[in-house]
């Protein structure tokens, strides 16, 4: 593997775990008492971000490498089915999260103030930066799994 | 529309169409075919079409005329609906990929 | 200094760190608690806790993949990712941080959460260094779901025994 693609394999990663703590960061602080505007905004603009950056250096990584160099080696292996199912499974949720990531986003800084005052807006904006803390977490698992299929 | 309640219908409109084209392009490889053609790959046609979809329906919906004051309760719903939304695209995705990949022969 | 070397630093300093945590927010908090009231100041303590035991999961989680990546690149395959110790702990880890939105969900009260946190952070701790462990991941959760009960259990019994002091 190259340095370029062993970089943008490691980005892809640290990246992605960055953007799960920040929208599990979002969560709790959507659950607080008395939520925290600043560090709403500060935290699911960072989340966005870096899930938009684990997205493309994934995506190089997944689109230029993975396809010709790691996918064969996984479907003669034993574990054949953490390409058919977990990979076809990751990448495609994987397009989800920017889109769910950027509504946590842009409510947080249209909405403001009245985030402060009504709880169920703050509850339903919860269950939305929940998913996308979940489904990042499932992502991330079963990334471990993929890797683990790859056996010279 | 206020702009929050069409990007909110935008991601929702968006998420059922990821499904959708995921799911088409997976059965009928024409579709699959045509987005590695035009997009280099079917992973980044998917994505470049989910953005599309995603400004476009925004865009109508906030052209739908309606009191831009916001409502607190109609923006709850929405968000709500997207949550859904979303993990229901989640399961269908993980049954369609769990068939194709340990039942279908 | 290399990449091997800095996520092992890391790694330890994060699992020191909440390990610690958990176990100083169990302990502030049943001292805060013996008065029936927490004062600003315990409740400030407790925020500093709870923050530091933020950082040690963040730097565990992170310094975690780090190693992931290694193992990658060294296509070290099914014999480290898949072995059973291994997977045991990343389900702990995932337990540790879906404890921390269930109490803030308030799905689960405080009562079950702090032994499933202090138990976990503990267990994670323990099958990170104890290498040579050979038993499977049944048996792993199991002894860990049993020590959940016994944590919980124990709590309860020092938090009484406080209440009846104070009273």
């Amino acid at each position: 593997m190259s340095p370029l693609l062993v970089f943008f394999l490691s980005s892809h990663i640290f990246l992605g775990i960055i953007a799960i703590a920040f929208f599990f960061s979002v969560t709790m602080n959507l659950l607080k008492r008395e939520v925290n505007l600043f560090s709403l905004k500060r935290n699911s603009f960072g989340g966005l971000l870096a899930f938009i950056l684990s997205w493309l250096t994934g995506g190089y990584y997944y689109v230029f490498y993975y396809g010709d160099s790691v996918k064969p080696i996984i479907k003669q292996g034993l574990y054949s089915w953490a390409h058919n199912f977990i990979m076809e499974l990751k990448e495609h949720i994987f397009l989800y999260l920017p889109f769910l990531a950027f509504i946590v986003f842009i409510a947080s800084y249209l909405m403001q103030d009245k985030l402060k005052e009504n709880e169920n807006l703050r509850k339903s904006l919860a269950m939305l930066s929940l998913t996308i803390f979940i489904l990042g977490l499932l992502i991330a698992f079963m990334g471990i799994i993929i890797s683990g299929a790859v056996k010279k | 529309m206020t702009k929050l309640q069409a990007l909110i219908f935008g991601a929702i409109i968006t998420i059922i169409f990821l499904t959708l084209i995921i799911i088409t392009a997976d059965l009928y490889s024409p579709l699959k075919d045509f987005l590695k053609n035009t997009f280099y790959h079917h992973w980044i046609g998917k994505g470049i079409l989910g953005i599309i979809v995603f400004l476009i329906s925004s865009l109508i919906f906030n052209l739908i005329p309606s009191s831009q004051d916001i409502d607190n309760q109609k923006i709850s719903n929405k968000l709500l609906s997207l949550f859904f939304t979303t993990i229901l695209s989640f399961l269908v995705l993980t049954l369609f990929y769990f068939y194709e990949a340990f039942i279908k022969k | 200094m290399d990449f091997y070397t800095l996520f092992k630093i890391s790694h330890i300093i994060g699992t020191v760190l909440g390990a610690g945590g958990a176990t100083f927010a169990e302990v502030l908090s049943y001292q805060a608690l013996k008065d029936k009231k927490v004062s600003e100041e315990e409740s400030n303590v407790l925020k500093i806790t709870f923050f530091i035991l933020r950082i040690g999961l963040f730097l565990t989680v992170i310094s975690g993949f780090g190693f992931l990546i290694l193992w990658r690149l060294g296509n070290f395959g099914p014999a480290y990712f898949y072995n059973e110790r291994f997977l045991s702990k990343m389900l702990i880890v995932a337990i540790i941080m879906l404890n921390a939105l269930a109490m803030q969900f308030k799905i689960i009260p405080t009562s079950i959460g702090s032994p499933i946190s202090l138990i976990s952070w503990y267990s994670a701790l323990i099958l990170g260094s104890w290498r040579s462990l050979n038993i499977s991941f049944i048996t792993i959760i199991l002894f860990y779901i049993v020590m959940v009960i016994v944590a919980y259990y124990f709590l309860n019994f020092i938090k009484n025994k406080n209440n009846k002091i104070s009273t």
